[in-house]
């Protein structure tokens, strides 16, 4: 369960959700750094789980990576917008999954107009895919709607609260228990069906 | 309940190890870096041409349009500021800065000592109407001090006796009936036929009351046409009587003061009847001149 830290970055080891749940402990920026030293600091405490968060959703590892890197660029970006520094995590995090539903959307769209692409020599990333794709809970999962497989993923891979994930998803606490609660029968009748 | 638990913990360790094998790549960093330092070819491409076609041309003009809402200096006078200026700026030594830069600028100006440039328009426009309305003032008010000041001088002959008389001779010429016949020397046939006799009852009162007035023999002696003096009151109704004639005619008679005093009546009541010049020939024609300060209605007055 423990993850070493990318290269280049300081090696130690962490669980994978370590760095989402402690959000004051890591997710903290002081006021007074600048948005490079910021993004550097981020990077190398959250990036990893911010990646397989992505993962989760858009079934994808390079545009998961992509996704990522994306908000930290917008960030990077508005680093002097953000009016509490120290909720750099929150920010990305809320990027992140904006930006995974931009690319559900973009994906749906291009899945249904444009023609299958030749099968190719499989790679490493779609091994990685595919034993993700193996896992029953995660092929029930996909079967969700987007939101409440959102809810999901935050909630049981984050370990956030109501009110992060409501402030990840952009909605209420309300909406995330009702999106939560659905999604957890969904996913329950699909696995005893299988069962 | 128990269910429940143990189903999120499943869940929970689900996803934790289907990701266990997701591993980004190591150069997630540098590839943010190379991003923040350079940006991607395809949207620079997309904002360069759309800088260029649209946006260039949409912020001149919306900049003129800014200045010359901020200061309107005449019909295209602000676009061709707006226009020479950012042609300047583009044509500096640095080279083109941006639009940003050139707007900053432009709105600089007015976000320092030129915060309410936007009153100047306004500002302008009330000078404007006030200079209309002061000019207009004046013109009424130079009107009613001319008339005002005839009528006083017609009204208060008495005062204006020692420098000249020529309120006594307005005030003949005006009122040289009734109550000028009293007052007059000569006689009074003579100021009984006068014509004036019609012309403003309301003044003679004074003319009555005033002692003074008995000194305006002159509105009597209007009769200058005549060649003898003493005839001056008979010859004062005919109608040939014309104010000109006045001085020239009573230089020759006996009556000097009473002349040089209805001349300097005249020259005084001119500017009044400038702004009535119909009312002038009117009495030359019809009446004596004594009927012509009268002004407007009485000037028909009974000719004999």
């Amino acid at each position: 369960m423990t993850t070493s830290e990318p290269s280049g970055m300081a090696a130690r080891p962490m669980h994978v959700t370590e760095t989402l749940v402690a959000e004051t402990a890591l997710g903290s920026v002081p006021a007074d750094w600048d948005a490079d030293r910021a993004v550097t600091a981020l990077y190398s405490t959250h990036y990893r789980s911010l990646v397989r968060l992505a993962a989760l959703l858009v079934r994808d590892v390079a545009t998961a990576e992509e996704v990522v890197q994306d908000s930290f660029v917008a960030m990077h970006g508005g680093w002097r917008r953000l009016r509490d520094s120290e909720k750099a995590l929150s920010y990305l995090r809320q990027s992140v999954v904006n930006r995974s539903r931009s690319v559900l959307r973009h994906r749906v769209v291009v899945d249904r107009n444009a023609p299958k692409p030749p099968p190719d020599m499989p790679s490493a990333e779609h091994g990685a895919i595919v034993q993700l794709e193996r896992s029953a809970v995660v092929a029930a999962l996909r079967t969700l709607p987007p939101r409440q497989r959102e809810a999901l993923v935050l909630r049981y891979y984050g370990d956030l609260s109501e009110a992060q994930i409501a402030a990840a998803m952009g909605i209420s606490k309300g909406a995330v228990k009702s999106h939560t609660a659905r999604a957890m029968a969904a996913l329950r009748s699909v696995l005893e069906r299988e069962a | 309940m128990q269910r429940e638990r143990d189903f999120d913990d499943i869940l929970r360790r689900v996803l934790r190890t289907a990701t266990d094998s997701i591993e980004p790549s190591g150069d997630g960093l540098e590839r943010i870096r190379a991003r923040l330092t350079t940006p991607r070819p395809l949207p620079a491409a997309w904002l360069m041409a759309g800088y260029s076609d649209v946006a260039l041309p949409a912020l001149v003009r919306l900049c003129s349009a800014v200045i010359s809402l901020r200061g309107w200096r005449g019909p295209g006078a602000a676009s061709r500021s707006a226009q020479s200026s950012f042609a300047a700026h583009s044509r500096q030594p640095g080279g083109f800065r941006g639009p940003g830069w050139w707007l900053r600028g432009r709105l600089a100006l007015g976000s320092g000592s030129h915060r309410y440039g936007w009153l100047r328009p306004a500002a302008v426009a009330a000078a404007i109407v006030v200079a209309v309305a002061g000019g207009y003032a004046l013109t009424q008010l130079q009107r009613t001090i001319s008339s005002t000041g005839a009528e006083i001088l017609q009204l208060a002959p008495g005062k204006t006796h020692p420098s000249g008389g020529s309120a006594d001779s307005s005030a003949a010429s005006r009122v040289p009936g009734p109550s000028g016949t009293p007052s007059a020397t000569p006689a009074p046939s003579s100021a009984a036929p006068s014509p004036s006799a019609t012309c403003s009852p309301g003044s003679t009162p004074r003319l009555g009351s005033h002692p003074a007035a008995t000194t305006t023999p002159s509105s009597s002696p209007t009769p200058t046409p005549t060649p003898s003096p003493s005839s001056s009151s008979s010859p004062s109704q005919t109608p040939s009587g014309t104010p000109t004639s006045t001085p020239s005619s009573t230089g020759g008679s006996t009556e000097d003061p009473a002349a040089t005093l209805a001349a300097a009546s005249a020259e005084l009541v001119r500017p009044a009847e400038h702004t009535a010049p119909a009312a002038s020939p009117r009495s030359t024609t019809k009446s004596s001149p004594p009927i012509e300060p009268c002004g407007s209605g009485n000037s028909t007055g009974s000719p004999g």
